[in-house]
C-alpha cells in the first residue's frame, strides 16, 4: 500500500515535471482569466454591501437584501425589464424569420457572381461597430439634411421634418430595422454552410419526379436547415435577458429612455454616472444569474434535440 | 439520356413562374444591396461637402461642390490623429497579445495526458457563462491602477477561450510525427512550438488575428468607461460617439431643428462624416481578407465543435 503510493506520487512528480513547459505555456491564460475574470468576482460583495469607496470592497457595511429589495420596489426597475424583454423577443421575432427566408433567396440566385456580390455587400455591416451604425442612423433620420426626411417631404407625406430619433414610440421599429440592416448578412452564413452541405443528387431526383422549385425549397432545403434553426432558436432564447449594451447606448438618447432603456444601459447609467455602485451591482448580478439559468436550461435543450451539440 | 430530355422538359413548363421568381428574387436583392450601401454613400457625400450644402432639405446624390475641406480639418485636428494612434496602437499590440497568449494556451491544451488539464479547462471557460458585470469589473481595474492606462485596451483582451479552442482544433489536425522528430532531435518544446507549430499554423491564425484586429479596431466602451477622463488615450470609436453624445444632447435640451442648425457650426456633420470615414476606411480596407477568413473560421468553429 505504502508502496503504491509513493510510487504514484512519485510517477506524478514525473509527470508535472514532463509538463512542466506546457503548464508555463498556460500561465499567461491562467494570469489574465485571474486577473479580469475571477479577481472581479469579489466585487459582486458589494451588491449585499453598503459601499462606501474609502472603506473598499472588504470595509464596506453589510445589509443583506437591502439592494435588491429597493430594486424590486424600483418602478424603473420594472420599467428596464419590459423593455428589455419586449426588445428581445421582437428581435428574435424578425431576425429569425428574416434569416432563413433572406438564406433561401440568396441561395436561389442561380448567377454566382451575382450571388458572391450580394453577399459581400450584405455581409459587410457586420464588422462595422454600433457607433457607427448609430452614426448611420442619426445621419440618415436626421431632421437636418436626414435622407429619409428629404424623401418623405418631396412625397407630401411630411411637411416640417420630424426628429425620428426623438420619438420613444420609434425607438422600437428604428432599432430592429438598424439591427437587421447590421446582422442580416452575416446570420447567414451559417444556415449557407448547412445548404451547401446538402447532396445536389436530392434535387435532381425531386425535379425528375416533377417537384417544382417552391417544392424543392419546401422539401429539401427548409428540413436540411431544421436542426441548425432549433440550436440558433435556443441559443437565442438563452440571452433573452441580455440585450446588448452597444446597440442600444448607441440609439437611445434622453428622450426615448422610456422604450430604450434596456437592464445593461440602466447599470451603466445608475453605477458609472450616478455612482450608485452597490445599487447597480446589484441589478447586475440580478440579470447576469437569470442569463446563467437561461443559457444553461438552452443548452441543455440544444443537447436534447441535437445529441451532436456541444457548447464549445 | 431520356431522363435528361424528361428533366428538361420538365425545366421548359416550369419556367414562367420561376423566371418571374427570378426576377423578383434579383430586383429584391438590387434593392436590398442598395439599402447597405445607401448609408455608406451619404456619409461619403456629406465627407466631400461643404457644410452650408448638407443642411438643405433634399436629396443629395453627389456633393454640389466637391471640397476636402472636412479632411483638411480631421487630418489638422490633434485630438483626431491622437485618437487614430491611439486606435492603431491597441489594435497592433492587442492583436499580437492575443495571439500569442491563445496560442500557447491552446499548444498546452492539445496534450489530453496533461494531469490537472480538464480543471484547468474548467476555471478557462467558466467566465464564458458567468461574468462580474461592469461594475465589479470597474471597480477590479481600479484596483489594478489600469484606470487612465493603455494597458486597460490590450490586456484584459488577451485571452479568450473561445479563439483558443479553434486554435487548438486547428493545432490537433498538424501531423503528429513532425513534432516527435524535432522531439527526438533534441528540440525543446518552446523551439517545437516557435519554429514548427507556428509556422503550420497561419490560416488559423490569420483567422483569429483578423477578428481580433476587426474587435480592437471597433472597441469604445472600455474607453468611455476606464479611460474617460485622459485626452490622450482617446481611441477613434469614442470620439465618434462623442460626437454623436453632443448631437442628442443638443437635440433633446433644446426643441426643434433650429437648435440643431445652432449646433452644426460647432460640430459639422461634415467633420463628422470625414471622421467617420476614417473610422471605417481601415475595416473596408482589410474586408477581402476578412470576408474569405471569417467564413473559413465559422466553419471552423461549426464543424470541428
Amino acid at each position: 500500500m505504502e508502496h503504491t503510493k509513493s510510487l504514484r506520487t512519485g510517477s506524478m512528480k514525473k509527470e508535472l515535471k514532463k509538463y512542466f513547459p506546457f503548464y508555463m505555456f498556460l500561465l499567461p491564460a491562467i494570469i489574465l482569466v485571474i486577473l479580469f475574470c475571477y479577481m472581479p468576482m469579489e466585487g459582486l460583495m458589494i451588491a449585499f454591501k453598503d459601499y462606501k469607496m474609502a472603506r473598499g470592497i472588504e470595509g464596506s457595511e453589510w445589509v443583506g437584501l437591502k439592494h435588491f429589495q429597493a430594486l424590486f420596489s424600483d418602478p424603473n426597475f420594472y420599467r428596464v425589464l419590459g423593455n428589455t424583454l419586449k426588445i428581445s423577443i421582437f428581435t428574435l421575432l424578425t431576425t429569425f424569420p428574416i434569416t432563413i427566408i433572406f438564406t433561401i433567396l440568396v441561395n436561389e440566385i442561380l448567377n454566382t457572381k451575382f450571388k458572391s456580390v450580394v453577399q459581400t455587400i450584405t455581409y459587410m455591416p457586420h464588422f462595422l461597430s454600433w457607433v457607427v451604425v448609430g452614426t448611420f442612423v442619426y445621419q440618415i433620420l436626421s431632421p437636418t439634411g436626414g435622407v429619409i426626411n428629404a424623401i418623405l417631404i418631396q412625397l407630401g407625406i411630411l411637411d416640417k421634418p420630424l426628429y425620428f430619433m426623438a420619438q420613444k414610440d420609434m425607438f422600437v421599429p428604428i432599432y430592429l430595422i438598424a439591427n437587421l440592416w447590421k446582422s442580416t448578412g452575416y446570420s447567414i452564413v451559417i444556415y449557407l454552410a448547412t445548404i451547401a452541405g446538402i447532396d445536389t443528387a436530392l434535387y435532381d431526383a425531386a425535379s425528375i419526379d416533377g417537384a417544382n422549385r417552391f417544392r424543392r425549397i419546401l422539401h429539401i432545403t427548409l428540413p436540411a436547415m431544421f436542426p441548425t434553426m432549433c440550436t440558433m432558436l435556443i441559443l437565442n432564447i438563452g440571452s433573452l435577458v441580455s440585450v446588448g449594451f452597444d446597440p442600444i447606448f448607441n440609439l437611445y438618447n434622453d428622450a426615448t429612455y422610456q422604450t430604450a432603456d434596456v437592464i445593461s444601459t440602466y447599470v451603466y447609467r445608475k453605477g458609472m454616472i450616478e455612482s450608485r455602485y452597490d445599487f447597480s451591482t446589484a441589478i447586475g448580478l440580478f440579470q447576469n444569474v437569470v442569463s446563467l439559468v437561461l443559457v444553461l436550461i438552452a443548452n441543455w435543450f440544444a443537447r436534447k434535440a441535437n445529441p451532436e451539440y456541444k457548447i464549445i | 439520356m431520356a431522363r435528361e430530355q424528361e428533366a428538361k422538359k420538365i425545366k421548359m413548363k416550369q419556367s414562367v413562374g420561376s423566371r418571374i421568381f427570378d426576377i423578383c428574387n434579383t430586383v429584391f436583392m438590387v434593392v436590398f444591396c442598395i439599402t447597405i450601401l445607401l448609408p455608406f454613400w451619404d456619409v461619403v457625400v456629406r465627407s466631400f461637402s461643404r457644410a452650408q450644402d448638407i443642411s438643405y432639405m433634399h436629396i443629395n446624390l453627389f456633393p454640389k461642390v466637391w471640397t476636402l475641406d472636412a479632411y483638411k480639418y480631421v487630418f489638422q485636428d490633434n485630438e483626431i490623429i491622437t485618437a487614430f494612434v491611439v486606435s492603431v496602437l491597441r489594435t497592433v499590440i492587442g492583436t499580437a497579445i492575443h495571439i500569442i497568449v491563445c496560442c500557447m494556451a491552446a499548444y498546452s491544451l492539445t496534450r489530453t495526458e496533461m494531469p490537472f488539464r480538464r480543471f484547468i479547462t474548467a476555471v478557462l471557460l467558466i467566465p464564458m457563462f458567468f461574468s462580474a458585470g461592469m461594475i465589479p469589473m470597474y471597480l477590479n481595474m481600479k484596483r489594478l491602477g489600469l484606470l487612465n492606462n493603455f494597458l486597460v485596451y490590450v490586456l484584459p483582451t488577451g485571452f479568450s477561450i473561445y479563439n483558443t479552442i479553434i486554435i487548438r482544433n486547428y493545432f490537433f489536425s498538424i501531423d503528429k510525427g513532425m513534432e516527435e522528430a524535432a522531439s527526438i532531435d533534441g528540440a525543446s518544446q518552446v523551439r517545437i512550438f516557435a519554429s514548427i507549430i507556428m509556422p503550420l499554423s497561419k490560416p488559423v491564425i490569420a483567422t483569429v488575428s483578423l477578428w481580433q484586429m476587426v474587435g480592437q479596431w471597433n472597441s469604445w466602451f472600455d474607453n468611455m468607461v476606464y479611460c474617460r477622463r485622459s485626452s490622450n488615450l482617446i481611441t477613434l470609436q469614442y470620439l465618434l460617439r462623442r460626437m454623436l453624445d453632443s448631437l442628442t444632447a443638443a437635440t433633446t435640451t433644446a426643441s426643434g431643428p433650429e437648435a440643431i442648425g445652432s449646433l452644426v457650426d460647432t460640430n459639422p456633420d461634415t467633420i463628422k462624416a470625414a471622421t467617420t470615414i476614417l473610422v471605417v476606411l481601415p475595416i473596408v480596407v482589410i474586408y477581402p481578407f476578412l470576408q474569405k477568413y471569417f467564413v473559413k473560421g465559422i466553419m471552423v468553429g461549426a464543424v470541428k465543435g
